[in-house]
């Protein structure tokens, strides 16, 4: 297992690169992943068509997966810091191709506002809301979450790996500061996406409880281009993970031709 | 391999076969399999593109992969590399 430390804590990492072929550019995708889950969210959907023409670089979180897991410390800015000295560790001085899932979402979008020099693209999955209250507001979620016995069996299910996995998310819940650093994050302000200078592209589930917010805040990121994939809930990447990594493919690949060609 | 992702106490209870699926039969969480990725990896290098494998699949077909399917691939893949 691949580890790095950066921000002072133990990252689980995994890099899949390949030799650049002649005249080949290899473009850098970093993955985000979302809240109680880990980079297979990732790995086991979308990876293995991007790696094909990316080099791709992938982590669990702190907290998450593998990786370290502190008592406190789950703000936003926290994640800022660890993607930064991630990418130090990494030795990626280039604007990446930045994606995220659901919080990893929200992650993303907040380091394209703080570090717009570091991001080429942002490639967004289900991005949670960003406006007044949205910690708040995604804390509720997760604390009702389970409330609702038929909404926890559809997600669970009665796998033992699957029963393993929320044992852990709720003891990660129960013993960090997770939920508390998110009744207290500050917003991005419309102003804040409107000056986003990168090219953006959200996906959605037709059924997602964000999308029509989401939807409306996208409007204000420019040129941002956006797709709802009917049928699919917050859950798309897992749903429609073909769909969503023949997006992610052509983006990327997209992104990179419009790049100056080598000769 | 199994044994160093999975454990000893788990593979000892579990009859482990070609046909043993990893996500059911074996139970394996979804970190685990980007891990025993990870050790096919370090231990095969380039001559076996799990990754590469895996972009052919969706979700539902990797939860649904047995031993014997990742067994395959080993062995065709090596077969593949001249002089090994």
């Amino acid at each position: 297992m691949s580890e790095t430390v950066a921000n002072g804590l133990r990252f689980h990492v995994e890099v899949l690169q390949r030799a650049p072929g002649p005249c080949e550019r290899r473009p850098k995708v970093v993955m985000v992943h979302g809240l109680s889950v880990d980079m297979s969210s990732f790995y086991l959907t979308i990876v293995g068509g991007v790696a094909v023409e990316s080099d791709v670089y992938l982590y669990d979180l702190r907290g998450h997966g593998r990786s370290e897991v502190p008592e406190r410390s789950y703000s936003v800015a926290d994640h800022l810091a660890d993607l930064v000295g991630l990418l130090d560790a990494w030795d990626i001085h280039e604007p990446v191709h930045l994606f995220g899932n659901s919080f990893g979402g929200i992650v993303a979008l907040f380091f394209a506002h703080h570090h717009p020099e570091r991001v080429a693209s942002l490639f967004l999955i289900e991005p949670h809301l960003s406006g007044e209250g949205w910690g708040r507001r995604l804390a509720e979620g997760i604390v009702g979450f389970g409330d609702d016995e038929a909404d926890r069996q559809s997600v669970i299910g009665n796998s033992p790996s699957r029963i393993r996995w929320a044992q852990r998310a709720e003891t990660l819940l129960r013993t960090t500061s997770v939920l508390e650093d998110l009744l207290t994050e500050a917003h991005l302000p419309s102003e804040s996406l409107e000056a986003l200078r990168c090219p953006v592209f959200s996906i959605y589930g037709s059924g997602s409880d964000v999308v029509e917010e989401a939807g409306a805040r996208d409007r204000h990121i420019p040129g941002c281009q956006q797709l709802i994939v009917p049928g699919c809930t917050h859950r798309v990447l897992a749903e429609a993970s073909l769909v969503v990594r023949d997006h992610a493919v052509k983006w990327v690949r997209g992104q990179n031709k419009a790049l100056t060609p080598c000769t | 391999m199994l044994v160093k992702v999975i454990g000893t106490d788990f593979l000892a209870e579990e009859d482990v076969g070609m046909q043993s699926s990893f996500s059911e039969d074996l139970c394996l969480e979804s970190i685990q399999f980007v891990i025993l990725a990870e050790e096919l990896r370090a231990h095969y290098g380039e001559k076996v593109d799990f990754v590469a494998w895996l972009a052919g699949m969706d979700l539902d077909t990797i939860i649904a992969l047995r031993v014997g399917s990742l067994v395959e691939l080993i062995v065709d893949s090596i077969n593949r590399v001249p002089g090994v």
